[in-house]
């Protein structure tokens, strides 16, 4: 008997190509000529009107990335990336920076709508009765910020790190580059030489910043790679909490997304960044989708200060992203609560480090990792703690769950103590889901894809926790649309 | 020689290992054997000594560590340092391969100079993957070993013992036919040499169908010993295999072992002890494969790290994909008991298939006071608290032995290197 029309719709919408956020939009744009070269960098220098300190600084970073090889230590295998083949800027026309709403082009807006990211500020996202502040970046331009005013009134900076260069040289020349130094990696100093836009936020001295800030990223443009760069600093006693999110169309060839995320905590400072980062996987065939190629790291500078990292990861063809913190002040600490879905042939390899060099230092690793149909998903973390680093504190959980036989799920922590009053505590389990567990929910009627889901949601419940509330439910829809399908 | 290899080129790579051309020329093996050599020289002036940026490497730069010293005129004693316990059928691992007990039933064995010298050796001598730096290294310079053979279904009761000794590079080899039984002791001992020692042992072992092995290597360096040891083993069908490693440190130490679970149902427990002291370096690491359905391991590693001694544990379990069912487990636990001391652990899982339960730990403290203080309280001094609760924590790795005599030979060694070392470090 052929399957039922039911079982033939529902299979189909549970593809790996059902990607919901794989729409085009034509917009026309300005863009940089394909390839990168020292006018390339000052193309995109002009663009952004900078200094001329910004461009040396840039230019700087791209003569030592000439001399950088590609990091080949990580459990991911993609063709060679040709830099020659990319646009390294595309702005929709006529928009160099962020505009009042009235002036971005509705087809932008419209987009965001598509996406249900809430630019309009008496907009909120479904649901939920808290205030967002958001900065959409569209290709390599921040388009609209919003609650700007609000925000100022508190003594917050929230803009655009484009603008930023330009009004407050003096916190971006501080601060940028002093956690991922220029030299650091391969793909950070390609960024420093290429960053486009991305997100600048400074909250002042005993501010508790009075809404959540977001960004949220969109490549649209074929060829393009998007180089986003983000620099938060939370001053003394302050405290922000900060939600990125994107996405880009399905398309067959690959694109290149190299990040660079730099926090900064002072003395009491806290900062919180959750990420869901659903950045297009490919098809089924494993044909397109993202290269998430990120660098993200958090310094707990000061005294007592706190950094915590939340991420939900189930976009891109190919991610390498440890979100790391720095514990250097006496009392610091840093947590890092990941969920990453693979699904399809995508490959994660993604994990964190947590470096102890203050007194008194803790941090907390939850990781959970769901491996479904060809791909594989790799946790790759460090703990550290240096020789004067006493009474560093870790506990590290990191569990995998595979879903059929084709996929492969690997865990490859580094735990290195150079004192004997270090505490570190390393534990890891892979799994099945408990065939017992299946049962008992079918037989209490559940349908075999719903028990799925609500067996991982409980197994990825502790970092789901770790996430803002509006995220939360967001994250939540993800983790069993990623899963759908991976049953019988 | 190569003629490919310039005469510095050779020189360069030889110097770490401590021998020069000629008396590598000088050592026993045919045309073929000497060809063998030839390329894994080749390939080690080609690759260099593994540092820090080869992975399996990672914590054991073994271009900045080892710097062995000539080779001894007088390649090596004569003296029987005796037997872990008495009873054992003791083999000595020398050049003349004198010393082989013959004529006990069930038990062959086959002098690995005779192998090298009519060239049937020169295949095994060149297996070797990109980053055996200790196969390739052994295999330019052994010069001595055997290859014994347990018949099937054989029992020993008595153990065997294979004692190496000094500066010296053994290749040994046993096969457990099916249903054997038998416990190997590799033991290995430095020996007092100015300048410090340096060995190899690479051995390999297949374990038959249903044959029970216990493979227990002990190695007794000298503070300024350098030593590379390597164990290679499969486990076929329903095979069980009990592995304790013991080292009491050495200037430069590294254990590696490597194994395949590849016949459906065998099982592995390895257990692991490494007591550190001094400004030595032990490195203990291992990979596994599950490669059959059902196979089971269990893997305990402990560490005790004293002084300014460092230490790595590097773990690699991997399950294939038609593994499945696989139960394995992996812990390695380590008390970081000085200040200037450190440990490294890399406790790695790669998993393909879905129906297995894996797990690892790690874990890195010093004792906790309460306990140290538990002990005072009933009147046991502070030094002597220390030592018995990590020798507790460390028996419970010996038991899986079996033979008690054994355990309490092991267990004595344990008690008088930390009572050494508690006196050194002032308890």
């Amino acid at each position: 008997m052929p399957a039922v029309q039911e079982t033939v719709d529902r299979v189909r919408m549970i593809d790996v190509d059902q990607y919901r956020y794989g729409f085009e939009t034509t917009i026309p744009v300005d863009k940089a000529p394909k390839g990168l070269s020292e006018d390339t960098v000052r193309f995109i220098s002009e663009r952004k009107r900078e200094p001329s300190w910004m461009l040396e600084w840039r230019l700087d970073a791209y003569r030592r990335w000439l001399t950088m090889e590609e990091p080949g230590w990580a459990r991911v295998d993609y063709p060679e990336v040709d830099f020659n083949a990319i646009h390294y800027y595309a702005a929709p026309k006529g928009i160099s920076g962020p505009k009042s709403l009235a002036e971005v082009d509705p087809e932008i807006l419209n987009v965001y709508k598509k996406l249900g990211i809430p630019l309009h500020e008496q907009e909120m996202l479904a649901g939920v009765k808290t205030r967002i502040a958001v900065d959409a970046v569209f290709d390599s331009v921040s388009v609209v910020t919003t609650f700007k005013q609000e925000l100022q009134k508190a003594g917050v900076i929230f803009m655009s790190i484009s603008e930023a260069i330009r009004e407050h040289s003096e916190l971006i020349r501080e601060y940028l580059g002093s956690v991922v130094p220029t030299s650091d990696n391969f793909y950070a100093t390609l960024n420093s030489a290429v960053f486009s836009d991305g997100s600048f936020v400074y909250v002042p001295p005993g501010v508790h910043c009075p809404m959540e800030l977001s960004t949220y990223f969109r490549i649209n443009e074929r060829n393009t790679g998007q180089f986003e760069r983000t620099l938060i600093i939370a001053d003394k006693g302050a405290s922000v909490s900060y939600l990125e999110g994107c996405t880009a169309p399905r398309r067959e060839e690959n694109q290149l997304h190299a990040a660079v995320v730099e926090l900064v905590a002072l003395d009491d400072a806290e900062i919180k960044y959750s990420t869901v980062q659903n950045w297009y996987p490919g098809d089924s065939e494993g044909k397109g989708g993202i290269y998430n190629f990120v660098t993200k790291r958090g310094d707990c500078r000061g005294a007592r200060s706190k950094i915590s990292w939340t991420q939900v990861e189930t976009g891109s063809a190919v991610t390498w992203k440890y979100p790391s913190c720095i514990l250097r002040g006496d009392e610091s600490r840093g947590e890092f609560y990941s969920i990453a879905v693979s699904n399809g042939h995508q490959q994660i390899d993604s994990g964190t480090k947590m470096i102890h060099l203050g007194k008194n230092t803790s941090s907390r690793i939850v990781s959970k990792g769901i491996a479904a149909g060809f791909s594989d998903n790799t946790y790759r973390g460090k703990v550290s703690a240096h020789r004067r680093a006493t009474n560093a504190r870790n506990f590290t959980q990191c569990d995998s769950l595979l879903i059929g036989d084709r996929c492969g799920a690997h865990t490859v922590p580094y735990i290195e103590a150079k004192n004997s009053s270090a505490k570190f505590e390393h534990e890891a389990t892979t799994s099945k889901i408990s065939e017992d567990q299946l049962f008992y929910c079918l037989q209490r009627g559940i349908p075999e894809e719903a028990a799925v889901a609500l067996i991982v949601n409980g197994f990825v419940k502790d970092v789901l926790q770790q996430l803002p509330m509006e995220f939360a439910v967001e994250a939540q829809k993800l983790i069993s649309i990623s899963l759908e399908g991976s049953v019988g | 020689m190569n003629v490919q290899l310039s005469h510095s080129a050779i020189h360069e790579s030889l110097s770490p290992l401590g021998i020069t051309a000629d008396e590598l020329r000088r050592l026993p093996g045919n045309r073929d054997v000497q060809l063998a050599r030839a390329r894994l020289l080749q390939d080690l002036c080609s690759r260099g000594l593994p540092t820090r940026r080869l992975e399996s490497w990672h914590y054991t730069d073994l271009r900045t560590r080892l710097k062995a010293p000539s080779r001894p005129q007088a390649a090596e004693g004569a003296g029987d340092s005796g037997s872990l316990i008495p009873g054992s059928i003791v083999l000595q691992v020398n050049e003349a391969g004198c010393g082989m007990d013959a004529g006990i039933a069930g038990l062959s064995i086959r002098n690995y100079r005779h192998l090298l010298e009519d060239g049937s050796a020169a295949g095994e001598l060149v297996e070797c993957v990109a980053d055996d730096a200790i196969g390739r290294i052994n295999g330019i310079l052994a010069d001595r070993g055997m290859q014994i053979e347990i018949a099937g279904d054989h029992r020993f009761e008595r153990p065997i013992e294979l004692q190496v000794r000094g500066s010296s590079h053994s290749r040994l080899g046993v096969v457990a036919r099916a249903g054997a039984r038998v416990t190997v002791i590799e033991r290995h001992a430095g020996q007092a040499q100015a300048d410090g020692g340096f060995s190899t042992v690479v051995s390999r072992l297949r374990v038959g169908e249903g044959a029970d092995v216990t493979w227990i290597i002990v190695g007794e360096q000298q503070a300024s010993d350098s030593h590379l040891g390597q164990l290679r083993f499969i486990l076929e069908r329903d095979a069980k295999l009990r592995i304790l490693v013991l080292n009491t440190g050495g200037k430069l130490v590294r254990q590696e072992v490597h194994g395949r679970q590849s016949g459906e149902g065998a099982q592995l427990i390895l257990n692991g002890i490494n007591l550190l002291r001094d400004a030595g370096h032990t490195d203990l690491t291992m990979t596994l494969e599950h490669e059959a359905v059902g196979t089971t391991s269990a893997i305990t590693v402990r560490n005790v790290v004293f002084d300014r001694a460092s230490g790595a544990f590097q773990g690699g379990i991997k399950v294939g994909q038609g593994a499945q069912r696989t139960d394995a487990r992996m812990a390695c636990n380590t008390l970081l008991l000085s200040d200037d001391g450190e440990f490294s652990a890399k406790p790695e899982l790669e998993i393909f298939a879905d129906d297995v339960q894996c797990g690892h730990g790690a874990t890195i403290a010093d004792i906790d006071d309460a306990q140290i203080y538990y002990l005072m309280a009933r009147g046991i001094p502070k030094a002597r608290a220390r030592s018995l609760l990590i020798e507790g924590i460390l028996a419970e790795l010996l038991l899986p032995i079996g033979n008690e005599q054994i355990v309490v030979a092991l267990e004595q060694i344990v008690s008088a290197w930390l009572e050494a070392a508690a006196e050194v470090s002032g308890g």
